[in-house]
């Protein structure tokens, strides 16, 4: 009998809920410091379920990935700057979700319907990370180049009332609300016939074509559903952080959201939340003198797992029968 | 004044005070600069003060991060400046407590770092930041919403104008419009061409030398920007020689610095144009063609060759705590301007109350070892010496020691154009 | 046409250094199928042995000699260590990779404290040409390319080794059943990488700033000028190379330099769509 015993979901499901609890009781004993640390991992958390989406349940690995995190955080921003009110902030949201959603879709058709997969995605991906991050910066008229775009202040009007964007408490608990929400939306997106065709090209791709399975159509709408998430992540982000500069499509932060995916477990979509958390948090708390070794430890770290256990901290058979991607 | 001393008066009654810490007091008080010059020099030692309120001082420093490099320098100084003022008894009695974080060179941390240190550790300012993404964003995001004081020590391109910013590195204007017809005059300089990084500080001062560059009749024959961690520069060095200019302006972040200035010798520039440059500093020098570079100027508010008994005596003790191989340029020692700003601010105001402390800042003048500092009440920025030097040939010394004070602008007035969002 | 002559020559050194560069990386990618992310950094540490043999002799050109030696030690190891257990399973290799970048970078920061560095060419001087200087070290740099270039292209063409190694290429299992000793040819041959990479990393140290993450920028142009190329060949490689860094140069030239790597980074990602295979295939 596994440790699960027989009711292995129901396990899970408890742990979570363990888990969403006490992530919800941080802001009464945490200073606003780390709240609001917490609160952009969970944003970032958010990012990791995105690539976890194609890397670890549909078989593609997007090294670029901050693209999608950076446009949507770029497009609420822009669309926030001459703010009258709350009207905008829908505007900007949803613009946060459908330009990335728009550029992975094309993406995806650029390069799945002619059979760039693999190492090439990747590398195609990586450039264009690296496109967008030199186009942000020397563009400043339009994005504010080096020294950013301002998100302060901002109000989003629900009906009822409103909520305050710029205090860290509400912002902490709309990004663990969203959290928790676009979590089990993508398990349930997992388990929809849509999400295991997907795990079953990711396994092999040449199998589910020959079951008819047109995994390039696939893989583009995964895609496109992943970059709308991401988008998201930013447009959480933005507010957050307060502003908005170039990093947020950059080389770092795409490869960032690769080590918490790795680490905290991949293919298991809960497993990116936990890394982007513990690492998000631990990268504040030791930074300082300490910071270039806890870099290297990091690295160390992602060496280690990935010789003795790729799958990460979470990714364990059992947890992907609970999600539906094993 | 008055107030001052009754306020001392009162105090001596209230509490005992040493005859000796009296007398320091009342020296410290109203005196005329020289005098306070000789006087901290002759302070010895460290007679604790009857103890007040402790004051907090946040500092916002680039530990980790591709501006790593500058970090310790910045650290050294402000800790050396509170060490300094600690060491005299505090100020009005309160000792300063330094608080560092580090940025990580980057612009968000910074801003969560800055509201930590505003939000949880309630400390009294914030000082600090070095690139321009940083400081605006701390300026916008975190400082000014709190009503916080954040003074920087960085020169950069102007524009944050808050009452509650207050900025002692140079703006544009002081290093580069004393520099421009010094450079016409003397290095028979009539062409320009400018290359520098493609974000915003070098954008605002090239726009700085442009006009100044055509107001002395002068002439530009080029400006060209590079991305950031470019490693090749041959398209633009080519352009440079066919424009034949008598001066090349670099003004490349960082390491780019370096890698320009290596190819541009190796193109056989330097022999027929000179580098001048308001990024040529101290963390550069020892990196660059060390027989090449003879003859290249550079303009800032302080370097460690300023040739004071004070600004010797300064490098002496810093080098003496930090080890004789430790330098720094002008927005290290910038740090410790910003330490003695608020501790001459707390010491004009007599007390630890916000309001009054910086009209005490904007009335202060105090020595400082590149110079007298005092405020300009309309951009609350600092009136500051503009120094050129002119590297000279290499000796046996360290190669900070090779930059020769050819001249020095005394209190050169900061102008600036106050913006809302920082440029583009 | 002299500015285009110019312009031509620019555009041909940046290709020099590029093919220097990727050259390394075809081995070990093209070759042995591995994405190796520590590339860039193999190249960095190329650079610093030049900085610490110059250090302690003097010399540039010892120190030059030395990194490629050094650094192909160093990729055996790696090789040996991490590579060869992450063999057909491309995102591990990956991660792994990026794993030991961040551990060369961040240890490399830690030891010299994160500042610049600099050693002077061994080579000063500049030679005439359409009535402005041009540093003779770059020629001799395209020079290098070259020669490498060709040496690579007869190592695997007229040696035994490399019609192992093109065996390996081919087919690895059939290789095997040759009997070839894949293992140690896979080896050898990512030893062999790391050392151009070196030897890239040490003939460039003159010409930029020594610094803990140099190896950088050049990661993702490498990998393009090699899937560009093609995975195939050699001379793909030398096409890949001269089409990125001369559009590079010419762009830079008549745009600006930001334009111009926009552009390149564009061009090559529309390339790699419509020719997956390389250029030449």
């Amino acid at each position: 009998m596994t440790l699960a015993g027989r009711h292995p979901a129901r396990l899970g499901l408890g742990l979570l809920g363990i888990g969403i609890l006490i992530l919800a009781l941080v802001p009464t004993f945490a200073s606003s410091y780390y709240t609001s640390v917490l609160g952009e991992a969970l944003a970032f958390s958010i990012f990791a379920i995105s690539l976890d989406l194609m890397w670890g349940i549909s078989g593609v690995l997007s090294f670029g990935h901050a693209a999608f995190f950076g446009i949507g955080a770029y497009a609420f921003g822009l669309l926030t700057q001459d703010l009258s009110g709350g009207s905008a902030t829908y505007i900007a949201v949803i613009a946060a979700l459908v330009i990335p959603g728009l550029f992975g879709a094309g993406l995806g058709y650029f390069t799945f319907f002619s059979g760039v997969s693999g190492p090439y995605f990747a590398i195609i991906t990586l450039t264009v990370a690296l496109i967008l991050g030199q186009a942000a910066t020397s563009f400043p008229h339009f994005t504010g180049g080096l020294n950013g775009l301002y998100t302060t202040g901002l109000v989003f009007q629900v009906p009822g009332g409103e909520i305050d964007l710029s205090d860290v408490v509400t912002l902490y608990y709309v990004a663990l609300v969203l959290t928790v929400l676009i979590l089990f939306g993508a398990i349930g997106l997992v388990r929809m016939p849509f999400g295991q065709a997907l795990v079953a090209a990711g396994e092999s791709e040449t199998r589910a074509a020959s079951l008819g399975y047109n995994t390039a159509l696939l893989k583009t709408a995964m895609l496109a559903v992943s970059g709308a998430i991401a988008g998201l992540a930013g447009a959480l982000y933005a507010p957050m952080a307060s502003f908005i500069n170039p990093d947020v499509v950059g080389l770092t932060l795409s490869t960032n959201v690769i080590i918490w995916v790795a680490l905290g477990g991949r293919g298991v979509l809960v497993g990116g939340v936990v890394g982007a958390l513990i690492i998000a948090f631990l990268s504040s708390y030791l930074s300082g003198s300490v910071g270039h070794a806890w870099l290297l430890t990091l690295g160390v770290l992602l060496l280690l797992v990935v010789l003795f256990r790729p799958s990460g901290l979470l990714g364990t058979r059992a947890i992907r029968r609970i999600v539906g991607s094993a | 004044m008055a107030d001052s001393l009754i306020d001392l008066q009162y105090e001596i009654r209230e509490r005992y005070v040493s005859r000796r810490e009296f007398i320091r007091r009342a020296t410290a008080l109203g005196l005329s600069l020289p005098t306070a010059v000789a006087f901290l020099e002759s302070c010895g030692g460290s007679q604790p003060s009857t103890p007040g309120r402790a004051i907090k001082m946040g500092a916002l420093v680039p530990l980790t991060g591709f501006l790593a490099v500058l970090g310790p320098a910045m650290k050294n100084n402000a800790q050396l400046a509170v060490d300094d003022v600690n060491g005299h008894g505090g100020v009005i009695g309160s000792q300063i407590q330094l608080l560092f974080e580090d940025t990580a060179s980057d612009p968000n941390t910074a801003v969560q770092k800055a509201k930590k240190l505003i939000n949880d550790d309630k400390v009294d300012l914030i000082i600090g930041t070095l690139s321009s993404a940083e400081r605006w964003a701390v300026a916008l995001s975190a400082t000014n919403p709190a009503k916080a004081i954040f003074i920087n020590p960085t020169y950069y391109e102007g524009g944050i104008c808050n009452r509650y910013f207050f900025n002692v590195g140079a703006v544009p204007n002081q290093q580069i419009e004393p520099f421009i017809p010094w450079l016409m005059e003397n290095k028979k300089a009539k062409t320009f061409f400018l290359g520098g990084s493609d974000y915003a500080w070098p954008h605002g001062s090239f726009a700085a030398v442009k006009s100044a560059v055509t107001k002395a009749s002068g002439q530009i024959v080029g400006e060209e920007y590079s991305p950031l961690g470019s490693t090749d520069f041959s398209g633009t060095l080519r352009k440079m020689q066919a424009a034949k200019a008598d001066v090349v302006y670099p003004l490349y972040a960082g390491g780019d610095g370096i890698t320009f200035l290596k190819q541009f010798v190796s193109f056989g520039l330097h022999k027929t144009s000179l580098a001048a440059s308001t990024a040529l500093s101290e963390l550069i020098i020892g990196a660059l063609p060390v027989q090449d570079s003879t003859g290249w100027v550079a303009s800032f508010e302080y370097f460690m060759t300023i040739d004071t008994p004070e600004n010797k005596d300064f490098v002496q003790r810093y080098q003496a705590k930090f080890g004789s191989d430790a330098i720094m340029d002008s927005i290290g020692e910038g740090m410790r301007t910003c330490v003695d700003l608020y501790a001459n601010g707390v010491q004009k105001a007599g007390s630890l109350d916000k309001e009054k402390v910086m009209d005490g800042m904007k009335a202060a003048q105090f020595p400082d070892p590149k110079g007298t500092i005092h405020i300009d009440g309309t951009s609350q920025c600092a009136y500051l010496n503009d120094y050129i030097a002119v590297v000279a040939p290499p000796g046996t010394g360290p190669a900070w020691q090779r930059f020769k004070i050819a001249k020095t602008f005394t209190e050169v007035k900061p102008v600036q154009t106050c913006l809302d969002r920082p440029p583009g | 046409m002299q500015q285009a002559l110019i312009q031509a020559l620019n555009g041909l050194s940046l290709a020099g250094i590029l093919i220097l560069v990727a050259l390394g990386l075809w081995f070990i990618f093209g070759v042995l199928g591995v994405i190796n992310l520590a590339h860039g950094e193999l190249f960095m540490l190329g650079a610093y042995s030049v900085v610490v043999v110059y250090g302690l002799t003097g010399s540039v050109w010892l120190g030059m000699l030395v990194a490629p030696i050094v650094i192909g030690a160093l990729g055996i190891v790696i090789e040996v260590s991490v590579i060869k257990r992450l063999y057909e399973r491309p995102f591990e290799t990956l991660l792994a990779t990026w794993a030991l970048s961040i551990i060369a970078r961040e240890g490399v920061t830690l030891v010299t404290g994160g500042s610049f560095q600099g050693v002077p060419a061994p080579i000063s001087g500049t030679i005439d040409l359409a009535g402005a200087g041009y540093p003779l070290y770059r020629l001799v740099l395209l020079g290098f390319g070259v020669a490498v270039l060709v040496a690579a292209g007869g190592l695997l063409y007229r040696t035994r080794f490399g019609v192992r190694a093109r065996a390996v290429i081919a087919d690895r299992e059939i290789a095997g059943t040759l009997g070839i000793n894949v293992q140690l040819t896979d080896s050898v041959i990512f030893g062999l990488g790391a050392a151009l990479a070196g030897l890239a990393g040490a003939l460039m140290s003159p010409l930029v700033t020594i610094a803990p993450s140099m190896g950088l920028p050049f990661v993702a142009l490498s990998f393009l000028v090699v899937i560009l190329g093609g995975l195939k060949s050699v001379w793909g490689l030398a096409l890949g190379a001269a089409i990125m860094g001369g559009g590079q140069a010419l762009l830079g030239f008549f745009t600006s330099p930001v334009i111009a790597q926009i552009l390149v980074f564009a061009i090559a990602v529309v390339a790699l769509r419509f020719r997956p295979r390389g250029l030449l295939a």
